[in-house]
């Protein structure tokens, strides 16, 4: 059953989605790994990467100000009481119940074409989104070749998963959830015919979720206006 | 070194050291296997017993063959997922010769974690199968693995094995004491019965049970369960015996698999003409019972135990 939406996005793309209203830059974007270090004497070092494939994402947002006035209602939310942004904000904080439940945050908005492995020997491929590239020899030499790198997509919400084969939709695959399949940490598609390559996915990935705090300090500084310093949310790892 | 193993069973110890030797970077995680009897559902002596497979890695690891004793390899085929609910272990102790250690395993299962559906409805979670015993001799194995990203499993190698010997139980998680294999001959009191030559195919009772009623009724308690049977005479049952789920006929312990749990009756008596109200010594939990019925022994004389214990009941395995 999909999980309740995070209610806040990146702030340029605030005033026209449906989410909370004026929050403020910064946004602060935190990927986490946690290894184990063993140092020697010597100098030596050697680790053990406990996240082995996959960061662990903090965010945290600043609200400079919130209405709570009932005369300026957020036009996205239709409801027979109509919240104000406070009153949202409120709402969604309430239903997780501080640092209880999990929900889910697009960060990344809808993403086309991103590049899928072709299937494994077991006829896998896991579905990922391209973080970015680095060179992988020095820039001043020959022509710099480029070594992608990905990260898993370990939740989709419900939402849809659109994948092309050789640029053709297909749908001759059956979705597996995320970490079910060795060694795959995101959702996985197990092919039923080997597919044309190149595979490419167009999806909205959401990272899973939880409060980072119990508490939450609202501050009214002047009459129905709000302000909310920090609000930190992290992600969880999806397990089946 | 220990030994590893890879996933076909093949011997790669002198590989896995030198591929240690070799990387400053080594993904290593522990992998917990937890073997134990579907003591919530309609199991049979027969039926093969349920896994829980989990590591502590993030990412799920695929095993093709696994040590479980000296010399003794298992095609198991299983994948290993991170939990849910997460899984840690403490420090392993080892020291040569007869004395017995333990490890403590914590398991942090929230009340909502329910044991999978074999037909015992709803299934009761897990965390309240540790509570009432139910884990108590199940199995775990305890192996790490070595991954390299890019082929894949080096090898794993066993670091732990023995039996759940106890648990202890709080809001947010279960610890349990898995002790080694050399605390049967240390701490555990061995019964007479229990060592004798022959096969351990009912040693202690008849394959089939005196009475079989059909599951409790609703408003059973764990001191009173109220079962709809035929008509069985007042204190007729006392000291009987009862198993606590499923359709148990053939009741042979297994090797590697706690036994059954067994229930001792305390009395019973049967109201309305077909309400038969049992008794037991020790709360049971009616949700174990809830649906599946129970199968009776009475105390009898038999043929099929140890010369010299032919009228012997079923050892104690009552919460």
């Amino acid at each position: 059953m999909p999980l309740p939406v995070f209610p806040i996005g990146p702030p340029s793309v605030t005033n026209n989605s449906p989410y909370v209203r004026s929050h403020t830059w910064p946004v602060k974007r935190t990927p986490r790994w946690n290894t184990g270090v063993q140092w020697t004497p010597s100098g030596v070092r050697t680790t053990v990467p406990y996240y082995a494939n996959n960061p662990l994402w903090a965010f945290e947002f600043t609200y400079e100000v919130i209405l709570d006035n009932p005369n300026k209602l957020n036009p996205l939310y239709q409801s027979i009481v109509p919240p104000t942004d406070l009153e949202i904000l409120q709402a969604f904080w309430f239903q997780a119940k501080g640092a209880g439940n999990e929900f889910v945050y697009n960060d990344l908005g809808a993403l086309t074409n991103q590049p899928l492995a072709a299937p494994d020997v077991n006829g896998y491929t896991e579905i990922r989104r391209l973080v970015g590239s680095y060179p992988t020899i020095p820039l001043t030499g020959p022509p710099p070749t480029f070594n992608p790198v990905y990260e898993s997509v370990q939740e989709l919400n419900g939402g849809t998963l659109n994948v092309f084969a050789n640029n053709v939709a297909t749908s001759n695959y059956t979705v597996l959830g995320a970490n079910t399949i060795s060694p795959y940490e995101g959702i996985t598609i197990h092919w039923n015919a080997t597919p044309a390559n190149p595979i490419t996915a167009n999806f909205t990935p959401y990272y899973r979720c939880v409060f980072s705090e119990d508490t939450q300090e609202y501050e009214e500084f002047m009459y129905q206006l709000v302000q909310l310093g920090s609000l930190k949310i992290e992600q969880v790892r999806v397990a089946p | 070194m220990r030994t590893v193993y890879d996933g076909t069973g093949a011997d790669v110890t002198s590989f896995a050291f030198s591929y240690m030797k070799s990387k400053r970077s080594l993904m290593l995680a522990d992998l917990f296997w937890i073997q134990t009897n579907v003591f919530w559902g309609n199991q049979t002596g027969d039926d093969p017993a349920y896994n829980f497979f989990m590591t502590n890695g993030s990412f799920p690891i695929k095993v093709g063959t696994l040590q479980t004793a000296p010399d003794v390899l298992v095609a198991l085929g299983a994948t290993y997922t991170p939990s849910k609910d997460p899984i840690v272990r403490g420090d392993f102790n080892y020291k040569v010769g007869l004395e017995a250690d333990s490890v403590d395993v914590t398991w942090y299962l929230k009340n909502t974690t329910l044991l999978p559906n074999q037909g015992l409805v709803p299934p009761p979670s897990i965390k309240n199968a540790f509570a009432w015993g139910y884990f108590t001799d199940a199995l775990m194995y305890i192996h790490r693995a070595i991954w390299d990203p890019s082929t894949g499993l080096v090898g794993t190698m066993l670091m732990w094995r023995g039996p759940i010997r106890s648990a202890t139980i709080d809001r947010e998680k279960v610890v349990m004491k898995v002790t080694s294999p050399m605390d049967l001959f240390q701490d555990v009191q061995v019964p007479t019965q229990l060592v004798q030559p022959n096969s351990r195919t009912m040693p202690y009772i008849t394959p089939f049970p005196t009475y079989q009623p059909s599951g409790p009724q609703v408003g059973s308690t764990s001191t009173d369960l109220i079962f709809t049977t035929a008509a069985v005479a007042d204190h007729a049952l006392r000291d009987g015996y009862m198993m606590a789920a499923g359709t148990l006929i053939a009741t042979a312990p297994k090797n590697n698999l706690p036994p059954q749990i067994m229930y001792r009756i305390r009395d019973n008596v049967t109201l309305g003409g077909t309400n038969l109200h049992i008794f037991p010594y020790e709360p049971v939990a009616p949700e174990m019972v809830m649906g599946v019925g129970i199968n009776i022994w009475l105390q009898r004389a038999q043929t099929a135990g140890a010369p010299g214990f032919g009228s012997v009941p079923p050892p104690e395995m009552s919460i």
